[in-house]
């Protein structure tokens, strides 16, 4: 009797704790100040904005998951746990300009950590900044192995280096038996240093490569793409990134060497719902590399994403917002486990724990060697159009082996 | 031989359109004495208009008219004109008048306007990139292995019946002999009864006009975006200068002259040096002949 009224007693006063310690973390949050996250990402041109606002999609929806589902994060005064609030800084792809936006961030805004970077530029520009202020820095789509290579403490890669792309673009192009590859790199740092890095590959591995280095604020890459011809090349890797892109691929049309020779996109340009709009059937037979593919599985939070996204921009949402989603709330899995906002107490336990994201895979930034300091290595796949106008998840997958669903059509 | 025919068609396509970009400029410099900094904005705002009638209001409307490309390139032509009158009129005219720094005044106000209508682009249109159905199908020359763009072409073609209809307007018609009057000298052309504030505000137009039917014909080949403009700025500057500041001929050949510059040297030399070349061609002119091929020294006391 008395174990049963103990027992009875227990339950309710758990629950009354329960209820308890629910209204004061409600009433808390509600009082809370809240915790800003930066999202630092080219919101105009000539960054690739059209990108920016897919990571600031995803990162809006990143801090409502935690307010929602998380209960916010705990702030310095732990235990009081705060909404998490999204605040953008545009840095138009230029590395001052991001300096300056990163800035603002932390003195106007107060900003506890930072994600979006975009651009290798801009991301290797913040890096000295974000060590100066002891700020997390969660690099969402930038892929500079140096970004890594620093070792720097408060860095920390979500997204695929430079290097573990062109493993996939080598071994790809080896397998399928390409043996005379032409390259179009723009002239930022990501085409500087992984297009002469492509063009060694080719080369050591027995193929005939050649590389051009095109100014990416010029249109009209008629003569380069005249040159290319000249080469004869059995495939093109075209590593422009946003409009330039798309104008090596219209103006390979114009030179005729579309639709005759298979190129491949370096990112995952062609999932953009503008894709089709802007290429039509010259983007039929297009390869490219892509991280995220919708029939992949996803976690409970990939999957609530894919959901309110879908309810908020009725369409899916795709790498560049899924990306942002799973840094946001990586950081906010840190602050709550780290019980603070301090950078340093938060960079500590990125470090320390495995987090959950939008994808099986998980996140957690081990201090390894080399390039893999600091970085959660993510699976890249390359995948083929193969109708005009066809579905991002209708899109065959031609690597890795283990995921094929089919041929490449030449 | 192949690789030179091709570059030679397109450098000759591409100083069409060189030269109704550089037209523009050239001939606000010549009428208003000031250079209009906003000069790519309007190329950009021409395209969006382009993209805008063609895309969206001509399929609203069930307009279905063969070269209705040309028709909504000329429309935009007509809108930026109106708008360029206006902007004239409102932000520019009100300073531009005797014992005013209407020089400095509205270098400052086109580098503003430049950056207002690049953001309002931006936020009105979003920061994709956008394009228009080719104007005409590939041309394949099969003798010559030559596959030309038909947009390009088109656009090409369309540029040079607009720089001579611009030709006539000026040396076949009373307006015109007006415009070349002022652009002779102003305060005689006033002491003649022109109206000068009319006049300027016309030219603006018509300069702003000229930019944006090249941003128009151009949407296919290097899409629309809110900062397609850039690069026209920059050709277009060189060109004027080139030419010497306020000459219509010296626009037109030094078009021409640097679409070839820069067509040859980059698919024959370097591709990634094609901006660089037009910039020693530049250099070259201001050391040895700094009035540009057509222009005068000027003397004042």
């Amino acid at each position: 009797m008395d174990f049963e009224l103990s027992g009875k007693l227990a339950i309710a006063a758990a629950a009354a704790a329960f209820l308890t310690a629910t209204a004061t973390s409600a009433m808390a949050q509600a009082n809370a100040t809240p915790v800003n996250i930066g999202v630092l990402t080219p919101l105009s041109p000539p960054g690739d904005s059209a990108a920016g606002q897919l990571i600031v999609r995803g990162a809006e929806l990143g801090a409502k998951y935690v307010n929602q589902r998380l209960g916010g994060v705990w702030n310095s005064t732990c235990p009081a746990p705060g909404p998490v609030n999204i605040v953008k800084g545009d840095d138009s792809g230029l590395a001052e300009k991001g300096m300056a936006a990163l800035r603002s961030l932390v003195t106007n805004d107060k900003i506890a950590g930072v994600l979006g970077t975009y651009d290798s530029t801009v991301a290797l520009a913040v890096q000295p900044l974000a060590e100066q202020y002891k700020l997390p820095l969660l690099v969402t789509q930038a892929s500079d192995d140096k970004i890594s290579g620093n070792h720097t403490k408060f860095t920390f890669m979500t997204h695929t280096i430079a290097r573990d792309r062109s493993d996939v673009v080598e071994a790809f192009i080896k397998s399928y038996g390409f043996k005379r590859v032409a390259i179009l790199a723009e002239n930022t740092d990501y085409g500087t240093s992984s297009g002469p890095d492509m063009q060694k590959r080719f080369v050591d591995g027995g193929m005939s490569s050649q590389l051009w280095i095109f100014d990416k604020t010029n249109p009209d890459l008629l003569p380069t793409l005249l040159q290319v011809k000249k080469f004869a090349p059995d495939v093109i890797y075209n590593m422009g990134v946003g409009a330039p892109a798309y104008l090596i691929v219209k103006q390979s049309a114009d030179v005729g060497l579309l639709p005759k020779t298979p190129m491949i996109i370096s990112y995952d340009l062609p999932i953009r719902p503008e894709f089709w709009r802007n290429l039509g059937e010259l983007g039929k037979n297009m390869i490219f590399l892509s991280y995220y593919q919708p029939k992949q599985v996803l976690t409970d939070a990939g999957k609530w994403l894919q959901e309110e996204y879908r309810k908020s921009y009725n369409e899916p949402a795709l790498y560049s917002s899924l990306a942002a989603f799973g840094n946001t709330i990586v950081l906010a899995q840190a602050m709550n486990a780290a019980c603070s906002t301090e950078g340093e107490k938060v960079s500590g336990a990125l470090v320390k724990g495995g987090f959950t994201s939008w994808n099986q895979t998980g996140v957690a930034f081990k201090q390894s060697d080399g390039v893999d300091w600091q970085r959660s290595v993510q699976p890249i796949m390359v995948l083929q159009y193969t109708k005009a106008n066809q579905g991002f998840g209708d899109a065959t997958i031609l690597y890795p082996p283990n995921m094929k669903t089919g041929e490449l059509v030449r | 031989m192949q690789l030179l025919l091709q570059s030679l068609t397109l450098a000759l396509l591409n100083g069409a359109i060189y030269a109704l970009m550089a037209m523009g400029i050239t001939f606000i410099a010549s009428i208003m004495r000031i250079i209009n900094w906003s000069t790519g904005e309007f190329y950009m705002v021409g395209s969006f208009a382009h993209l805008a009638l063609l895309t969206v209001i001509f399929p609203a409307l069930g307009l279905t008219l063969p070269m209705a490309w040309l028709l909504s390139a000329l429309l935009a032509m007509g809108l930026v004109f109106v708008l360029g009158m206006v902007v004239q009129r409102t932000l520019i005219a009100p300073m531009h008048r005797p014992g005013t720094q209407a020089f400095e005044y509205a270098t400052i106000m086109t580098v503003a306007l430049s950056v207002l209508l690049q953001n309002g682009a931006i936020m009105i249109a979003g920061p994709n990139q956008y394009s228009v159905p080719d104007y005409m199908r590939p041309i394949l020359l099969e003798d010559l292995e030559i596959v030309l763009n038909g947009s390009r072409v088109a656009s090409g073609l369309a540029a040079l019946a607009i720089i001579l209809l611009f030709y006539v307007l000026l040396y076949r018609t009373s307006l015109g002999l007006a415009f070349r009057g002022i652009a002779q000298n102003r305060l005689a052309a006033e002491t003649a009864g022109l109206n000068l504030k009319t006049m300027d505000m016309l030219a603006f137009g018509i300069g702003t006009g000229l930019c944006a039917v090249a941003g128009a014909l151009l949407a296919p080949v290097f899409l629309v975006h809110p900062l397609n403009g850039a690069a026209a700025t920059m050709k277009g500057f060189e060109i004027i200068v080139i030419g010497g500041i306020g000459s219509l001929g010296g626009a037109v050949v030094a078009a021409f002259g640097l679409a070839l510059v820069e067509g040859l040297g980059a698919t024959f030399y370097r591709a990634e040096l094609q901006q660089l070349y037009g910039f020693v061609f530049l250099i070259g002119f201001l050391v040895f002949r700094p009035q540009g091929l057509f222009g005068h020294r000027e003397r004042r006391v």
